[in-house]
């Protein structure tokens, strides 16, 4: 199977970049790596790590958010990209972003001035996407990820509200639609259930299986403490501890084939665990 | 990018800018209003500057002088002494004139009397003026004493006939002025004639002018209804008519045979050697009841140098009996000629302090005649030698011409006059079109603005300006310029707080929304755009608070206008409007907000563009 991404001796330290003004004190002296990991193409992959063990510091790389430092980082997509080349230029940085990569983030909240849909439709307006075609895009992901509102006869109604006037839920399907609304070939979810109930956390990271299900060349990286939730998701989970890779599991083909029949993987539940401690 | 998609990218950053504006309508409105509090207060003063600057403007403008300057050339004998069509052409085609009036003059007799019947000296020149209808006489008349009043007296002749009047107008309109004390102060009579006096040799008529105060030096001014253009002259001009009048001491023609066989012919001795070695001056103040000049003082040239006077040399001849076989022609020194009355004279030999004549004379008995070829004379005044061409000598005496005979003496020279000795007179064989034009001009300028630039222009070109608004625009200019400086600090100022407000206001504003330029960062929206949603929104504070205070002013303007602000103007003696926003002002402020609010959101965003997208994650 081809990688999405594939590092190599990648490592990073907030020390390294003195003028970063947003790094507190705390954390300045953190280092990730060094780091050797390849990460499927057409997956659901959990990063999984307690708070601070730099798996958000590991997506914010693998999310052109932050520049490394050492090693070498390539996205497999049409062709294979040097993310070193792409850092030349921060304009390059900025268009792989709007056309390749789709955040979702617990603290992603949507642009509070914008209704739902044009939140969901601002990356395709910038770049420049036909109105036409953003819509047919939007369209089909609304029906799909607002079916129930649909068969309600509210899907307009959420769609034309204010961040603020819709449910948790909806806000949250929301910042997912708008992660692909550009239709990006990589997702990246920042602790996407953070912020929800067990319910509604298992029906986010039901979203981001079928995104992989719905689309294979599409990839997402999920980043979570949520043992449970990646072990019962995704595809392969990574476990990240001391800004080290300890251990990675994949998952049996079979899980994915059957949404109703899942089979509760006690099992790697118990070494993950273990290997968190 | 594309055309088209820079222009739908810079649509979305608007579309943004203003969704994020409406939603956050109430500090959206905070902001506006601190800018709008500190635009109000700069509007204000600038619209209070520039009506007071058009209240004066106004003012100034609102007088018939506003426009118009009325120029002579200083000396006026100089090789071109006529205004040709030419020099109007070239005047005409000065940036900021109008229009160029050539003016002409004639000359009347005009005698004025106290009511003890004592005469006054005064000058005749009339300054006719073709595009108004009427015409201006001005003249000094010195007397001790004339509390009551004086009789002006006018030859009625003159007023037929040279200034082509149809009949004696009963009423006359004189406007006096007089300076005392270096003030001018000036008076307008409405006088009736009191009668004429037919036949006889004088034919005289009666101006009664009764005055209030004591008159001490004044200026006549003379105005009629209407009045129509005097004649073309004839062909051909007597010589004795034309000499006996104003004549000059000395000129600058060339002595060749057919100038000394015109000076011959009017009684002149060529001579060309003379020198002077040592001038007087004489104060000449008044007639004496004999018509005789009256001399009371006598001092050297550099006694008169060592007063504040101005010193201008003239030599001193008496009057002269001129035998041309049947006309006997009397050469007058030209004692009342005045450099304001443009007698022609050359070199500028005229002193004039105060509209009193001060005149120096070379007495007679001074004149040398000095044996060689030299035909100057030579005098000193102070340290700067001043030399003279004689043209002739009558009875060993410097004789006189005057500037008509000269012109005619420089037309036989030129080929284009013939000198008729039989008849003593010149036969002009081709008529200049500008003989009677003067180098007296009026011009009228295009705006205030080009008062200034056009008398300058004049100055420079050695002409007088007796008449313009030129000092009243100069101190216009100064004030405004003043005034203009203490605004644009007070704009600088208030810019430096707009930019600092604005600048303030919307980093806190960005510092709240730093999760979502975090967000759309991370989305892949380009810094530059971001920046740009802010500055949209920069440019609606600094031109929406502009527009808020632009409002509130005019309102509060429409409310002084109407009556606490004509009020005030109305004891100011003033009528208009206390403010006043032009449209260059408008654009100024415009184009002003427009920058400092694109300054004050350029510096705001710098924080836009300092935001780590990666602090949106949740472990930062």
């Amino acid at each position: 199977m081809s990688f999405i991404y594939k590092i190599e001796n990648l490592s990073f330290s907030y020390d390294s970049k003195p003028g970063n003004k947003t790094v507190s004190d705390s954390v300045k002296k953190f280092e990730l790596g060094p780091i050797d990991l390849e990460i499927k193409k057409g997956k659901l992959t959990s990063v999984l790590g307690r708070s601070g063990s730099g798996k958000t510091t590991l997506i914010s790389i693998l999310g052109l958010l932050r520049k490394h430092e050492t090693g070498e980082i390539q996205i497999n997509l049409e062709e294979v990209v040097d993310i070193k080349n792409l850092w030349a230029r921060q304009k390059d940085i900025e268009q792989f972003r709007a056309n390749h990569l789709g955040f979702a983030l617990q603290k992603g909240e949507l642009l509070p001035y914008l209704s739902v849909y044009e939140n969901a439709a601002l990356v395709s307006r910038f770049v420049n996407r036909p109105e036409s075609e953003i819509k047919n895009s939007l369209d089909g992901l609304f029906d799909s990820f607002y079916a129930r509102e649909k068969n309600d006869n509210l899907l307009e109604q959420v769609l034309d509200n204010k961040p603020l006037k819709v449910s948790q839920g909806q806000l949250q399907r929301a910042a997912v639609v708008r992660a692909l609304a550009n239709d990006p070939d990589i997702i990246l979810a920042d602790e996407p259930t953070g912020n929800l109930d067990l319910e509604s956390g298992k029906e986010a990271m039901r979203i981001f299986r079928k995104i992989v299900i719905d689309n294979p060349k599409k990839s997402v990286i999920v980043v979570t403490h949520d043992v449970f939730l990646a072990a019962e998701f995704a595809n392969e989970i990574i476990v990240i501890k001391n800004g080290l890779v300890k251990k990675i599991f994949i998952s049996h083909d079979e899980y994915w084939l059957s949404d109703d029949e899942r089979i509760e993987n006690q099992h790697i539940v118990e070494r993950i665990t273990k290997e968190l401690e | 990018m594309n055309r088209r998609d820079r222009f739908s990218d810079i649509l979305l950053s608007l579309k943004l800018a203003f969704a994020e504006l409406r939603h956050y309508r109430l500090s959206s409105l905070f902001i506006t209003l601190v800018v709008a509090a500190i635009c109000l207060p700069l509007i204000f003063v600038a619209s209070l500057k520039e009506g007071y600057i058009s209240l004066i403007s106004d003012k100034i403008e609102s007088s018939t002088q506003a426009l118009r300057i009325d120029i002579a050339v200083r000396n006026a004998a100089s090789t071109d002494q006529f205004l040709t069509d030419s020099l109007i052409n070239e005047y005409r085609n000065l940036e900021g004139v109008t229009e160029v009036v050539p003016q002409k003059t004639r000359t009347i007799g005009v005698l004025a009397q106290d009511f003890s019947q004592q005469d006054f000296g005064l000058s005749t020149t009339i300054k006719t003026d073709p595009d108004l209808a009427r015409f201006n006489f001005e003249g000094t008349l010195d007397s001790l004493d004339s509390g009551e009043g004086l009789n002006v007296i006018m030859n009625k002749k003159d007023l037929l006939e040279e200034l082509k009047f149809d009949s004696i107008p009963n009423t006359v309109y004189l406007t006096l002025s007089r300076t005392v004390n270096g003030r001018r102060e000036d008076f307008s009579l409405e006088c009736n004639l009191i009668g004429t006096i037919e036949g006889g040799p004088t034919n005289t008529v009666f101006v009664p002018v009764m005055m209030g105060k004591r008159l001490e030096r004044w200026t006549l001014g003379f105005r009629v209804k209407e009045y129509g253009l005097p004649a073309a002259p004839n062909n051909e001009e007597s010589l004795g008519e034309l000499v006996a009048d104003s004549c000059m001491a000395v000129s600058r023609i060339n002595l060749n045979d057919k100038n000394a066989l015109a000076l011959d012919a009017i009684g002149m001795k060529i001579t060309r050697s003379f020198k002077a070695n040592r001038l007087f001056y004489n104060i000449i103040q008044r007639k004496d009841s004999s018509g005789n000049i009256g001399l009371t003082e006598l001092q050297t040239v550099e006694d008169a140098l060592a007063t504040n006077f101005k010193v201008g040399i003239i030599p001193f001849l008496p009057p002269h009996k001129l035998d041309l076989g049947d006309t006997t022609v009397t050469l007058f020194p030209s004692v009342t000629a005045d450099p304001r009355q443009r007698s022609l004279l050359s070199e500028g030999n005229w002193i004039n302090h105060f509209r009193s004549r001060f005149e120096i004379l070379v007495p007679k008995g001074l004149l040398p005649v000095a044996n060689g070829s030299t035909s100057m004379i030579k005098a000193t005044v102070g340290n700067d030698s001043i030399n003279y061409m004689i043209t002739g000598m009558v009875n060993d005496t410097v004789g006189y011409i005057n500037a008509e005979t000269l012109y005619r003496l420089k037309q036989v020279e030129a080929g284009i006059a013939t000198l008729d000795l039989e008849k003593g007179a010149f036969n002009t064989n081709e008529k200049s079109p500008y003989e009677d034009r003067f180098l007296y001009a009026r011009i009228h300028a295009v705006s205030l603005q080009d008062v200034l630039p056009v008398t300058n222009y004049f100055r420079d070109r050695e002409y007088e300006i007796f008449a313009s608004s030129q000092s009243q625009v100069a101190s216009l200019e100064q004030v405004n310029g003043m005034l203009t400086n203490f605004l644009l600090l007070i704009n600088l100022a208030g810019g430096i707080a707009c930019v600092a407000s604005i600048f303030v206001l919307m980093y806190e504003a960005i510092q709240r929304k730093k999760n979502q330029v975090g967000i759309m960062r991370a989305m892949g929206l380009s810094k530059w755009f971001i920046t740009r949603v802010y500055l949209w929104q920069a440019l609606f504070y600094g031109l929406g608070g502009f527009l808020v205070s632009f409002l509130f002013f005019q309102l509060v303007k429409s409310l002084l206008d109407s009556s606490i602000g004509h009020g005030l103007l109305d004891l100011q003696g003033l009528d208009g409007n206390i403010f006043s926003t032009s449209t260059s002002l408008t654009v100024f402020f415009v184009l002003g907000m427009i920058v400092i609010s694109l300054m004050g959101g350029w510096f705001s965003t710098r924080s836009v563009r300092n935001i780590d997208p990666a602090d949106i994650l949740s472990d930062q």
